[in-house]
């Protein structure tokens, strides 16, 4: 009996991942392809892996601390990621980026993230930068702003936030208004991730000032120069964490915008700037849990070296009980990131997979980076230690990319839509 | 000169990895356990690298024996920037006793049938420490032999090694072919970049048998037995220095 439901769930399994045809027949060993379903990466997946691994541990590990503290812009190591190719991965290969897969720039990313996670936010705001343009671009476009990032190692950056606009995208101010073969755009943005390096940016700005135009017709996707006349990024803010990240306001005044720069259409920004998170919440999801990995393997090393009550704090239920706990969270985690970027390589719409990747591993990791720093006890409190980073650092990762809150909006508004008729 | 290099890579136990001994004995736990390619092999793969980007070499083969593992480490010097590789399948038994007299066996066979200029190797396996293989392939080839380089210069058809030795640094000139050992400063080995792995999977690796290249691989050699180093004892602590003198006086140390 129990034999039968057990076959006919893998059938059941099997028949609904079938579509998924090559890229699982591609990735699955050969003692598995029989089962369809497969958690094992391809040799060169492994060797990516490595070097992402490699980098992070060698580079990024020793140097975290010192950028933690002075919140100078990681240059060398950016310089360096960029040499490997561990950048842009997402740019295609005719505009001489890797063209890899959401999946695999996946994997480095928690890899990176490990390292630090100020380090793999700069890096991973440039392809958030950069998927419009991947997405929506006219071959132009592409050639132009992708074909530069892959020839010197440059920033670009995502510039929709607003001072009084984050979660409510429609509620962006900036007005771009069209004059001749231009636009000239004014406005206040805020928290722009690589605001003050990026050599050019992915802006939103409304075009239709009608309060009754429909969310979805009334913004406009622009490329915008950062050095075009009248882009004033602001001071760099001191954060809480990823403090190495540079984040800025910008002030757009007058700034004039070429028609060519436009994406797609007018009109066209709101389901562009949206679209572009099925992309990168995967990636942020993964960052988060290589924060959470880095937390658990720290406190677990501790664990098993500081003594209390004549043994290692390791064989006292209380410390093993949470570290069991903050592994089954970071395997989940990194279940779902996994999951949500193999959908999106498929080519299917993965919304709901991707808001709850990104919102258990945000979540997760606050929780884990916490525990972590109760494990070392008083040392964990203390900045010689290096989980009170990580618990500074885990907190923008429930806020950013879509709060934890807009998540659970999207997850319940994608389960009910599975229910109704 | 202007020609090939043939490049020895060893696939071992990554550095970082706790080594524990068989239950019986016999040998330490493999299975399961991280594998990379030798340290000093990666010192080996870079300088060769670095020779053909000076365009002071034509050609980069990296060659590696054992099972069908070794191709990782093969693909590795491949991704470092070797042109090709050269795989020698060894197995079971037979790689089990694999040590550095068959593999100078099968390196000199190579070196004379690839009509290799220079063969570089790692100066040592961090798993058996033996420091043999480069010294016995050069006496079976009869080419001279520079071991422990820190630093290789090509002047003409002669090579310049400088050689670290106990006494300090060594200069020596030496004829080509020649076989050279490297030593940890000669270089600092590149990480493979993202394009290069994705490059070095169109890389060819040849597979070849020891008994194409007419080498007996019988070992002269039987592992009794194989034991973990004795557990550090405490140590004693003294007040004095008088007291040490003393101290090492009683358990005739001194």
């Amino acid at each position: 009996m129990l034999f039968n439901k057990l076959v006919r769930a893998g059938v059941r399994s099997g028949i609904r991942l079938q579509s998924s045809g090559a890229a699982a027949a591609d990735a699955a060993s050969s003692s598995s392809s029989s089962l369809g379903f497969s958690f094992e990466l391809t040799d060169q997946q492994k060797e990516f892996q490595q070097l992402a691994r490699k980098f992070a541990r060698e580079e990024i590990v020793p140097a975290a601390p010192v950028y933690d503290k002075s919140g100078e812009y990681p240059v060398p190591i950016i310089k360096k990621a960029w040499e490997l190719g561990l950048m842009n991965s997402h740019i295609p290969q005719e505009y001489g980026g890797m063209g890899l897969s959401i999946f695999d720039s996946c994997l480095i990313t928690e890899e990176l993230a490990y390292g630090c996670t100020g380090v793999q936010t700069a890096i991973e705001a440039n392809s958030l930068g950069q998927i419009p343009v991947i997405l929506a671009g006219n071959e132009m476009q592409k050639k132009k702003y992708l074909g530069r990032m892959t020839e010197e190692p440059l920033m670009s950056a995502y510039c929709v936030t607003e001072p009084g606009a984050g979660s409510d995208v429609a509620g962006v101010k900036t007005l771009a208004v069209k004059k001749g073969d231009e636009y000239v755009v004014n406005g206040q943005k805020m928290w722009i991730t690589n605001g003050g390096k990026a050599n050019w940016y992915f802006l939103l700005a409304r075009t239709n000032p009608d309060p009754k135009c429909p969310t979805s017709k009334a913004f406009t996707g622009f490329i915008v120069d950062a050095d075009t006349p009248g882009v004033q990024p602001g001071r760099k803010e001191m954060n809480m964490g990823q403090r190495c990240s540079d984040t800025r306001g910008i002030t757009f005044e007058d700034v004039r915008i070429p028609k060519e720069n436009v994406l797609i259409g007018e009109g066209a920004g709101f389901k562009i700037a949206m679209g572009a998170f099925d992309n990168t919440r995967p990636p942020v999801a993964a960052g988060a849990t290589g924060l959470a990995q880095r937390a658990l393997d720290e406190a677990t090393n501790y664990a098993l070296e500081r003594k209390t009550f004549g043994k290692v704090i390791a064989e006292h239920q209380a410390i093993s009980f949470l570290l069991a706990e903050m592994a089954m969270k970071v395997e989940l985690a990194r279940m779902a990131y996994q999951r949500s970027a193999w959908e999106v390589d498929q080519g299917r719409r993965n919304t709901y997979f991707a808001s709850i990747a990104k919102a258990f591993a945000g979540d997760i990791a606050n929780q884990v980076a916490s525990d972590a720093v109760q494990v070392f006890g008083g040392n964990g409190f203390n900045s010689d230690y290096p989980v009170e980073k990580l618990m500074r650092d885990a907190k923008i990762y429930q806020i950013y990319e879509g709060t934890a809150q807009i998540q659970r909006l999207i997850i319940s508004r994608e389960h009910l839509g599975k229910y109704m008729k | 000169m202007s020609g090939r290099v043939l490049v020895g890579v060893k696939r071992v136990i990554d550095y970082a990895v706790k080594i524990r001994v068989k239950p019986d004995n016999s040998g330490v736990v493999t299975d399961g356990v991280k594998h990379s390619m030798n340290p000093f092999c990666e010192i080996a793969v870079e300088e060769a690298v670095k020779l053909k980007e000076k365009k002071l070499v034509k050609e980069v083969v990296a060659v590696s024996c054992g099972p069908q593992q070794v191709q990782e480490t093969i693909r590795t010097a491949l991704a470092m920037g070797a042109d090709r590789g050269i795989h020698v399948e060894v197995s079971g038994k037979d790689y089990e006793s694999l040590g550095p007299l068959q593999v100078s066996k099968i390196m000199a066979a190579l070196a004379k049938k690839e009509e290799a200029q220079l063969l570089i190797l790692g100066k040592q396996a961090i798993d058996d420490d033996c420091n043999q293989t480069g010294q016995m392939t050069a006496a079976l080839l009869d080419w001279p032999q520079g071991t422990f380089a820190s630093e290789v210069t090509v002047e003409g058809e002669k090579l310049k090694v400088v050689r670290e030795i106990d006494g300090g640094l060594e200069t020596i000139k030496i004829n080509l072919p020649a076989v050279l050992t490297a030593d940890l400063r000669l270089n600092t080995p590149r990480y493979a970049t993202l394009p290069n792995i994705m490059k070095a999977k169109k890389k060819k690796i040849t597979q070849v048998k020891p008994s194409d290249l007419g080498v007996d691989l019988t070992s002269r050699l039987q592992v009794l037995r194989v034991d973990e180093p004795p557990q550090r004892q405490a140590g004693v602590k003294v007040e004095t220095v008088d007291d040490l003198v003393s101290k090492l006086r009683e358990c005739g140390r001194i």
